[in-house]
């Protein structure tokens, strides 16, 4: 496993994608904190910004989707180059294992999906927080934000690995990867909106006096309790729900995503390495 | 007789295709194994099957005793090398790096003998050089080359000669009867150059339609392709008698029609002959090769 892990991390220090990806992470967060600089410039009197905003747009909706894009590239180019070459056919000639193989492929993506969230939070902390002061939200939640974003990142790597894994092909990986990313943030943004629809709301009627007046009448919108919980567990579950819930920067099921994302990375990994074990290579 | 490679009723089926249909082999430790069949004969299915690419419906395989099952078989992959088809590079690479991506797969502490490995398949003059640029012939020594990285004692080689000038051609050749020579490994290749392969080998086995149907080392497969003469006469009692007579090496094929081996003058044969009271109604040359033989073993099943 050592000698696999070390031979995919050779490959990928010269893989010029992976210093790209590393490089626009960074490059988005500096723009992110120029733009608020010349905003504030700007606009003398609006709401001051906190660097924990810059903290939330790594693991926001356009972060996050952003790191998802980087890993799918990455990901299946460093494990589709193994079938487009047929070095993975090496690899099991000299005796390594199927289910090393996989699991080593994983760990490097897996590893490159921590490495952007390092340079995401390594940049926050060396130029937003200069300028825009310490972070207010308290350790806890910055912490759990940390921890739950770099889950949903390894349990976005899992699913880029078994999809590199099973469908071989480099090109036909990016655009199943990508395609699923887009229809779930789509799927998974209108689940938010249903369940985070108001209980109650603002209804204008006339009176008996014929005035005009608001009275709160039931959302016919809102969701059964039955229903609501089940979305909720959806977006607690899937990567795209969890990244939903922490680009609000509010209160989120923190321990239960946990556990959810790194459900997800178990399960699919043994997936993965079982279906893998049986496939046949050419 | 130690053997590399033994397979046992090796069966491979593809929805209702056969592509290996009961396969039974036995590779020889030392030997110059020379895989020959048809295209669709199942040759290369055999190689991704015992490379560990592909899984066995049936049957079983063995590589230095260790069957194909047992964990064991992860132990005794790594005496092995293989190209299978195209050879397994990186095309983003040079030759030296992906014989240094190989040397650590393989968990080789250094990277000493890349130079003498590189010198060894006449490449060591490639630089820098990609091997996306780098010819077919080229691309083939650097799978030679990879598979020779973990010092292996058993090759197997798919169709190694594909794309190579005659140069090339030779020079592999001269390669395979050295490392089998100087450092005793075991070959398997395949190929569809009877010529080449006749000219390497020390075993065959011919398959079709999925399995093995002959299995003959190079002498006797020598002795079956002996040149000779083909006699057919009028009588059948005294053919024998006379050829005793004049001491000569012979082998009756039916009562009137026997083949000579013997180094004989057609004078001195028809003189015998006819001392004996035999009329010879016909003679010919037979100088059977590999090629031949195939042809005659592939055609005469085919007839059956």
């Amino acid at each position: 496993m050592l000698k696999l892990l070390r031979s995919n991390f050779s490959r990928a220090i010269k893989n010029k994608t992976m210093w790209i990806s590393l490089a626009v992470q960074a490059i988005v967060m500096i723009f992110m904190i120029i733009i608020s600089v010349i905003q504030r410039k700007a606009d003398p009197n609006s709401s001051p910004v906190a660097s924990d905003e810059f903290l939330l747009v790594i693991y926001s909706l356009f972060g996050m989707p952003l790191q998802s894009i980087l890993i799918s590239v990455f990901g299946c180019q460093i494990i589709g180059a193994d079938y487009a070459n047929g070095t993975i056919r090496n690899k099991l000639i000299m005796g390594h294992s199927r289910s090393s193989i996989y699991i080593s492929n994983f760990v490097t993506v897996a590893v490159f999906a921590i490495l952007l969230n390092i340079v995401g939070l390594l940049t926050v902390c060396a130029i937003a927080m200069p300028i825009f002061g310490p972070f207010k939200y308290s350790a806890k939640l910055i912490a759990w934000i940390i921890i739950d974003g770099t889950a949903v990142m390894l349990a976005y790597a899992a699913i880029v690995t078994i999809v590199s894994m099973l469908s071989k092909s480099t090109t036909a990986s990016i655009v199943i990867c990508l395609l699923t990313l887009i229809i779930a943030t789509f799927v998974f943004l209108s689940i938010s909106f249903k369940v985070n629809q108001p209980d109650m709301i603002a209804e204008t009627s006339f009176n008996e006096l014929g005035e005009l007046v608001e009275v709160m009448v039931p959302n016919p919108d809102r969701p059964k309790p039955q229903l609501k919980a089940f979305y909720q567990f959806c977006l607690d579950f899937f990567p795209s729900g969890q990244v939903l819930q922490l680009s609000k920067g509010e209160k989120f099921h923190d321990w239960q995503m946990l556990l959810y994302s790194l459900g997800i990375v178990t399960a699919t990994t043994a997936e993965g390495c079982l279906v893998f074990r049986r496939l046949d290579l050419k | 007789m130690d053997y590399c490679l033994t397979t046992s009723n090796l069966t491979k089926r593809y929805r209702k295709c056969y592509a290996l249909n009961g396969l039974t082999m036995h590779v020889p430790c030392g030997a110059i194994y020379g895989l020959i069949g048809k295209n669709g004969a199942g040759k290369t299915t055999l190689i991704r099957m015992i490379c560990g690419l592909q899984h066995p419906t049936n049957g079983s395989y063995a590589i230095y005793g260790a069957n194909h099952t047992d964990k064991e078989i992860y132990k005794a992959r790594k005496r092995m090398g293989a190209v299978v088809e195209t050879p397994s590079v990186y095309s983003f690479m040079t030759a030296e790096e992906n014989l240094k991506q190989q040397y650590i797969l393989l968990g080789k502490p250094s990277y000493g003998n890349i130079e003498a490995l590189l010198d060894l398949v006449g490449l060591s003059n490639t630089g820098n050089k990609k091997v996306k640029n780098f010819s077919l012939g080229m691309r083939q020594r650097l799978g030679i080359a990879l598979a020779l990285a973990g010092d292996p004692d058993f090759i197997v080689l798919d169709e190694p000669v594909n794309g190579l000038d005659p140069q090339g051609i030779v020079e592999i050749r001269e390669l395979i009867i050295k490392l089998n020579k100087e450092r005793n490994i075991t070959f398997m290749i395949s190929s569809h150059i009877l010529g080449e392969l006749s000219k390497l080998a020390t075993y065959y086995g011919f398959v079709d339609r999925g399995r093995i149907i002959k299995e003959i080392s190079a002498a006797e497969l020598e002795k079956a392709c002996r040149r000779c003469l083909v006699i057919h006469v009028d009588s059948s009692e005294r053919l024998a008698p006379a050829l005793d007579s004049a001491n000569v090496e012979y082998k009756l094929i039916t009562d009137t029609e026997a083949e000579i081996y013997s180094e004989i003058t057609i004078t001195r044969l028809n003189k015998v002959l006819s001392d004996n009271g035999i009329t010879l109604v016909k003679i010919s040359e037979k100088d059977e090769d590999l090629e031949s033989y195939y042809i005659n073993l592939l055609g005469g099943k085919d007839n059956a």
